[in-house]
């Protein structure tokens, strides 16, 4: 037990983060992690592959087409991973609630640790959510991901409500 | 007949050994979180803490998940984090029992290859497009700046004349430890200069970087890696720099003990940090015609002056 928690003090300091920028939440990304705001003296750095991150940050609305992408790039994250809806439309769809091809929950598809309101949070917004994340991480609460395994009845219900019973197998990336 | 003063010598040989390749990971790292810090400096940001390195890795090494591409992909990583300790236990440092004395240059610039070769084999089964397009860019690299460093040690080695890297590093020291006029940076300043811009191709620091290249092409190589993998990389990058800015301080700047070489080291990895900071990017082709133009055409002098002086 004591092993665990030094384990998880150590990855609270070193949280690599995969952006998924199709919203207009991408344009908070750059202060962020530039030399306005610098989150990476707290250890958060922004990597290019789903294999090497541990957040996965959503910006912004996502329709069908792109949410497929998510729950496959989310699903190529090696656990322990976490997951930030960032803005309204992740929460409850934003501006776009009634669009035709948007979703408005992104939790009934993929496990969510944390949300940040608002249309659009600022960077400050943000970073206070990283902290806040890697509070989590530190105390061992964000367990986010093994919801992914308890519950993925749930999860691939909806998925197939959403997409079809087979999109796994006729989806082409 | 035991003879129990050799078997005590050689027990501590033993633990030299088994101590070089730790030690040079630990530096390793900590080189990587001085040019995190640094670069942080230069963008007017604060950057990470010095020991961020090692938080990423004992991260990486605590991940639940690891994916494997099956036994080559296994067996890759490995071979890769050998390479570099192998080179490791050939470069020579005064007073360390190691295996400086069994092999010469040759052998160096063999063992030079077995890592990177190693996590190319790693990335190419690793069934990423951008990982097999990193291998390519890094062969196609390697080709780039072995030619130029090869002409440089060459150039050494005619003015040394002898192979063993032990011989070349006491002739360097003759004049004394701290005496720079007998360094071969001093002797063949020519070669010394094409060396050392070929070291920026052999660390694969910017404008040199097209085989990992982050946001180009995923991040080349590593693009496929991730959790245990992924810190067998960092553990490897740690190791393969600090073997290779060794080399280069043995070759050029004296060598000497092992916390000298460090040093020497440490400064010439924050001049290629510096450059590496300072320059974007070059595409393949022009990074090749770079190399294989100036650094070699100059290495190719530095040997003609030796040669014929």
């Amino acid at each position: 037990m004591e092993w665990a928690r030094l384990i998880d003090k150590v990855t609270s300091k070193s949280l690599w983060m995969m952006m998924y920028c199709t919203g207009c939440g991408a344009i908070e990304m750059p202060p962020t992690v530039t030399s306005r705001w610098d989150v990476e003296r707290f250890g958060i750095m922004p990597m290019a592959t789903p294999r090497q991150a541990d957040i996965f940050l959503i910006t912004g609305y996502l329709t069908k087409k792109t949410l497929k992408r998510v729950i496959y790039v989310y699903e190529q994250m090696p656990e322990p991973k976490y997951v930030i809806a960032h803005g309204s439309c992740p929460i409850d769809g934003g501006i776009y609630y009634d669009s035709y091809n948007t979703i408005n929950r992104l939790d009934l598809f993929i496990p969510v640790d944390l949300y940040i309101q608002g249309c659009m949070p600022r960077a400050e917004a943000v970073m206070d959510a990283l902290l806040k994340l890697r509070e989590m991480v530190e105390k061992g609460e964000a367990n986010a991901w093994q919801k992914y395994h308890e519950n993925f009845e749930y999860y691939d219900k909806n998925q197939k409500a959403l997409f079809g019973e087979n999109w796994r197998a006729v989806m082409t990336l | 007949m035991i003879n129990l003063n050799n078997f005590q010598i050689n027990v501590w040989a033993a633990l030299s050994l088994l101590f070089l390749p730790i030690y040079g990971t630990a530096i390793g790292l900590l080189f990587m979180g001085i040019f995190r810090r640094l670069s942080a400096r230069i963008h007017q940001r604060y950057g990470p803490p010095l020991w961020q390195p090692y938080a990423d890795v004992i991260k990486l090494f605590s991940k639940k998940s690891n994916f494997s591409h099956g036994w080559v992909y296994d067996l890759g990583v490995i071979m890769g984090l050998a390479g570099p300790a192998l080179m490791l236990w050939f470069i020579p440092f005064n007073g360390l029992p190691n295996m400086a004395p069994y092999g010469d240059l040759i052998v160096i610039l063999y063992t030079m290859v077995i890592g990177p070769l190693g996590m190319a084999l790693a990335a190419a089964v690793g069934a990423s497009p951008w990982g097999v397009l990193g291998v390519a860019r890094a062969l196609g690299m390697m080709f780039g700046y072995e030619l130029p460093f090869m002409l440089a040690v060459l150039a050494v080695v005619a003015k040394a004349g002898t192979l063993r890297l032990t011989e070349i590093a006491a002739m360097q020291q003759s004049a004394g430890l701290w005496n720079p006029s007998n360094w071969f940076y001093a002797l063949v300043p020519v070669a010394a200069v094409a060396g050392h811009i070929a070291l920026q191709g052999v660390m694969g620091e910017k404008p040199f970087d097209q085989a990992i290249a982050p946001h180009e092409i995923g991040t080349g190589i590593m693009t496929e890696f991730g959790g245990k993998y992924l810190g067998m990389m960092f553990l490897f990058a740690a190791l393969n720099l600090f073997a290779e800015l060794a080399l280069f301080s043995v070759l050029f700047l004296g060598g000497g003990p092992l916390w000298l070489v460090t040093l020497k080291a440490l400064f010439l990895y924050v001049i290629a940090s510096l450059v590496d900071i300072t320059y974007g990017r070059f595409r393949p082709d022009q990074a090749f015609a770079l190399l294989w133009k100036w650094p070699t055409v100059l290495a190719l002098i530095g040997l003609m002056i030796v040669l014929f002086s």
